[in-house]
């Protein structure tokens, strides 16, 4: 509550009459009105608390599409379908599986670098001139899935459409 | 050194709340906008891919809305400094709140036929092959891969298997997308 800031007068006790026109006088002079802040600001740092308690930073994740093979007996399929020369790709872990190395047809030497890949399979396509060549990925059991994905994200970069995982044909 | 103000005795004594009001509504603001809400979906502690030259398209972009997401979290899943052997095995397989070991393939393609026959009637396409070729993404079912990177490829091709047997004729893949 405001204290009012004004002296007490010795002698200032004697109860002045106020004429009515003082009276109306007085309603009319602003009001001293304050919002009661403290509910809100409890409320407001309970909401900042619960979000500052439960934020949890998590990155980006995006996803690349891709197509399945239709049902059926999938070896007797690709059998079927693919033509004699797909692209394929080996993809083969390092001993200590921190690293791999790709196999791609028609180069002679294991590629450790993911770029490279993605220059080549890039030039492949455009030697070739069809987006329609199928890119089979072959992946050794014991590969981490994220090199995986290295592979079939330069495939799809290098704009092929029919990328497939070989391993799946067993 | 602070400034010393002299109060007079009985004087009402008051500071300014408006800026501290003005900062902590601004962090609320912050804290909505980018927090996200929990999704049953996505399980916990699954280490992403992030490709060289990501291709991914952001999952706020992309209109894959049909799909049933199979989470392959590995053994390792939460563990400060995993031993690398056990972080390359599955150690579990998660579709929304349901929960498979390694070898349960037979359930897990019962769930995500269910989800897709789910989606079918949903969509009025009761007995829809689904490999239409005119369809847009956007009326097609999704198998979504979200695997740790750090399982072998032996555990996640099984998934892979599943979703053709039970039909689902599109695949999406989860990595994270390029920082550029």
């Amino acid at each position: 509550m405001a204290i009012s800031s004004k002296k007490p007068v010795e002698g200032d006790e004697t109860v002045h009459h106020i004429t009515p026109s003082k009276k109306r006088k007085k309603k009319k002079g602003p009001a001293d009105m304050q919002i009661q802040m403290t509910p809100m600001i409890d409320v407001t740092f309970q909401l900042l608390l619960f979000f500052i308690m439960t934020f949890e930073f998590r990155e980006s994740e995006g996803m690349i599409p891709g197509t399945l093979p239709s049902k059926g007996s999938i070896a007797q399929q690709v059998r079927d379908e693919l033509p004699p020369d797909p692209i394929t790709i080996k993809v083969i872990p390092s001993a200590n599986r921190l690293s791999a190395s790709y196999e791609l047809t028609g180069v002679g030497v294991a590629i450790t670098s993911v770029k490279e890949l993605g220059a080549l399979l890039v030039a492949r396509q455009e030697q070739i001139g069809s987006k329609e060549v199928p890119i089979m990925i072959f992946p050794n059991q014991d590969v981490p899935w994220g090199f995986v994905v290295e592979a079939f994200n330069q495939a799809k970069k290098a704009n092929f459409t029919k990328i497939g995982f070989a391993q799946q044909i067993m | 050194m602070a400034k010393r103000v002299s109060v007079a005795a009985g004087e009402a004594v008051s500071f300014n709340m408006t800026p501290m009001i003005d900062c902590v509504f601004q962090l609320i603001i912050f804290f909505i906008l980018t927090g996200q809400v929990a999704n049953d979906a996505y399980a916990k502690n699954v280490q992403i891919v992030r490709p060289e030259d990501s291709i991914a398209i952001s999952a706020s972009v992309a209109k894959f809305p049909n799909k049933v997401t199979v989470n392959v979290v590995s053994a390792a899943a939460g563990q400060k400094n995993p031993d690398p052997e056990q972080a390359s095995a599955a150690g579990f397989y998660k579709i929304n709140t349901d929960t498979f070991e390694v070898g349960q393939w037979d359930q897990m393609i019962e769930v995500i036929t269910l989800r897709k026959r789910a989606f079918e009637q949903q969509s009025g396409k009761v007995g829809a092959s689904g490999a239409g070729g005119a369809k847009k993404d956007e009326e097609m079912f999704f198998l979504e891969i979200r695997a740790d990177e750090r399982v072998n490829w032996q555990d996640v091709a099984p998934v892979i298997r599943a979703g053709v047997e039970a039909g689902i004729s599109k695949l999406t893949i989860t990595a994270l997308t390029d920082q550029d």
